[in-house]
């Protein structure tokens, strides 16, 4: 596990993305005073959908990092002569992952409330503070189950750039595609996503049919355990250089 | 040899084959590494040495037998703990590149749980020659430098089996010389060492011990000195009285040691001895007496390729 947390410490990839997401909430935060809005929703959408977006593409590229460095480094041998036993390799990967995952998002959404915060008050705008820590906090999860999806799309792959590509269609291309096919679209991965962000932000819109809570919390973690076995169980059975 | 879980045989190799599909890469590979050796594995390009070496540590299964290190095969309960014991470089030096050597053996010692401070492996660094580089990024390295750290690497945690795979490629002379020299203190530290190299220069210089593959198999082991006294080129010049000649060549020709011919009148024994005492007993019970007697050994070279049928490429003459 130590590391691993080397490994995100001193590799320049996770500090860049961690850069770019903070960056990108400030950069936000800076347009919000600059281009200010009407009311007190506005900002929380706004920053809401932009820390929403910017996690979980740092939790898709952090995840598919994370499984495939060592293949793209050639570095495995290195890591597999370190510890042979190669389920505690993926669960000290994960693990660490994980936790620097829900970090960063913790980071964004605390770092994207004080701008707000900051922001309104300049302006003497009316604010649901509640809403707004709620808003931005329940992308935490939703990250963080991201990450488990791109980490068991990189093992599959071997590849970053595919394991982005992919898990990238999976998570943000894929709902628009089956729009036309809603009975379809309920069982996918970004639908249960959206829908267990969307309760625990206690932001559902009257009339829209979302899943509960407990269903969609499940239909997360299935798609999460679907799509990290297959990948999973290659890394522990073939042969690797 | 092979002895099942031996401690004075840190690496063993017991009746190993691995395919790929219908592909034999090893077959039916045996051998053992007696503890503080330096071993090397010699063969061609394509003769299977990655492929074992990877089997050895676990980042390949067999498709039959085992390969043991610190007697712990594959999927034993004290596998994991054995392989942290060993120190490798399988063909080029896993590095970060844009880390620093530092940082590089930082996470190693990290990823194997050795308790190894910033002195130490400093000291380390400074002892494969890396001094003045301490702190810049190993993708600026020259292939001897990351060579160097790769060497650094492979010694993190006092390892008790260091297998090193075509460790002095693409060096210059002075490089190769230095990583040498590296080599051939491992066993003053107590370190078992398999070298898996084509190149037989660096067998000669800093192996004992010699494993011969050729398509996967196992073709000759011995010592250096058993290895090339495999070979015919080697042999017995043997000088007597001219009028003794013929009867010289009867006598040794009688003892059925190899073939025995006269030139530019010496009788010559195309066999290499370990012990030539028995031509001059012989020669002694027919009252024929040595005014000379001159050993000559085949290089490693010609013994190898002799052995194997190849040239050093692995191309069938």
């Amino acid at each position: 596990m130590n590391a691993e947390l080397l490994k995100l410490r001193l590799l320049a990839l996770p500090r860049w993305t961690a850069i770019a997401v903070l960056g990108g909430v400030v950069v936000t935060g800076a347009m919000l005073d600059v281009f200010p809005r009407d009311d007190g929703a506005a900002f929380i959408g706004v920053m809401g959908t932009v820390t929403s977006l910017l996690t979980e593409i740092a939790a898709i590229v952090l995840g598919a990092w994370a499984a495939t460095l060592e293949f793209n480094s050639g570095a495995l041998q290195r890591t597999l002569t370190a510890q042979a036993d190669r389920s505690r390799v993926l669960l000290a990967k994960l693990g660490v992952l994980v936790l620097a995952v829900a970090a960063l998002a913790i980071a964004a959404a605390a770092a994207a409330g004080g701008l707000v915060d900051v922001v309104t008050r300049q302006q003497g705008i009316d604010l649901d503070r509640g809403e707004l820590a709620r808003t931005l906090f329940a992308n935490v999860p939703a990250a963080i189950t991201v990450t488990v999806v791109a980490f068991g799309l990189g093992l599959l792959t071997r590849s970053i750039g595919g394991a982005i590509t992919v898990a990238l269609t999976f998570v943000l291309v894929l709902p628009g595609l089956l729009v036309f096919l809603p009975a379809v679209n309920r069982l996918v991965y970004a639908t249960f996503e959206g829908d267990m962000t969307s309760r625990l932000a206690g932001d559902v819109a009257p009339g829209v049919e979302v899943h509960s809570l407990p269903v969609a919390v499940l239909g997360v973690v299935v798609w999460a355990v679907v799509l990290l076995v297959p990948g999973w169980l290659r890394f522990l059975r073939d042969d690797l250089k | 040899m092979v002895t099942a879980g031996s401690s004075a045989h840190p690496i063993e190799f017991e009746q190993v084959t691995k395919t790929f599909g219908k592909r034999t890469v090893l077959s039916d590979l045996s051998f053992s590494v007696p503890e503080g050796t330096v071993v090397g594995m010699l063969g061609p390009n394509g003769s299977g040495k990655s492929t074992a070496m990877r089997v050895l540590l676990g980042l390949y299964s067999a498709t039959s037998g085992r390969a043991r290190v610190l007697g712990q095969a594959k999927g034993d309960r004290g596998f994991a703990e054995a392989v942290r014991r060993v120190g490798t470089i399988i063909e080029a030096p896993p590095l970060y590149k844009r880390l620093s050597p530092i940082d590089n053996l930082r996470i190693r010692v990290a990823a194997t749980g050795f308790s190894a401070g910033d002195a130490e492996v400093r000291g380390l660094l400074n002892r494969v020659g890396l001094a003045g580089r301490l702190d810049d990024p190993v993708g600026d390295f020259s292939l001897g430098m990351r060579q160097r750290v790769g060497i650094a690497l492979a010694l993190v945690g006092d390892p008790k089996i260091v297998v090193l795979d075509e460790p002095t490629n693409g060096l210059d002379p002075a490089g190769s010389f230095e990583i040498r020299k590296l080599i051939q203190e491992l066993p003053g530290r107590g370190i078992t060492t398999l070298v898996c190299t084509h190149r037989l220069a660096e067998i000669e210089s800093t192996c004992d011990y010699a494993v011969l593959m050729q398509r996967g198999r196992l073709v000759a082991e011995g010592t250096l000195d058993e290895i090339r006294a495999r070979s015919t080129v080697g042999g017995h010049r043997i000088q007597v009285a001219p009028e003794a000649l013929e009867r010289a060549v009867a006598t040794l020709t009688a003892l059925g040691l190899g073939q025995v011919s006269v030139d530019d009148g010496d009788v010559v024994l195309a066999r290499t001895l370990d012990d030539p005492s028995v031509l001059t007993r012989a020669l002694a019970q027919q009252g024929i007496y040595l005014r000379g007697l001159q050993t000559q050994h085949a290089n490693l070279e010609e013994a190898f390729l002799e052995i194997t049928g190849t040239d050093q490429d692995g191309t069938q003459p």
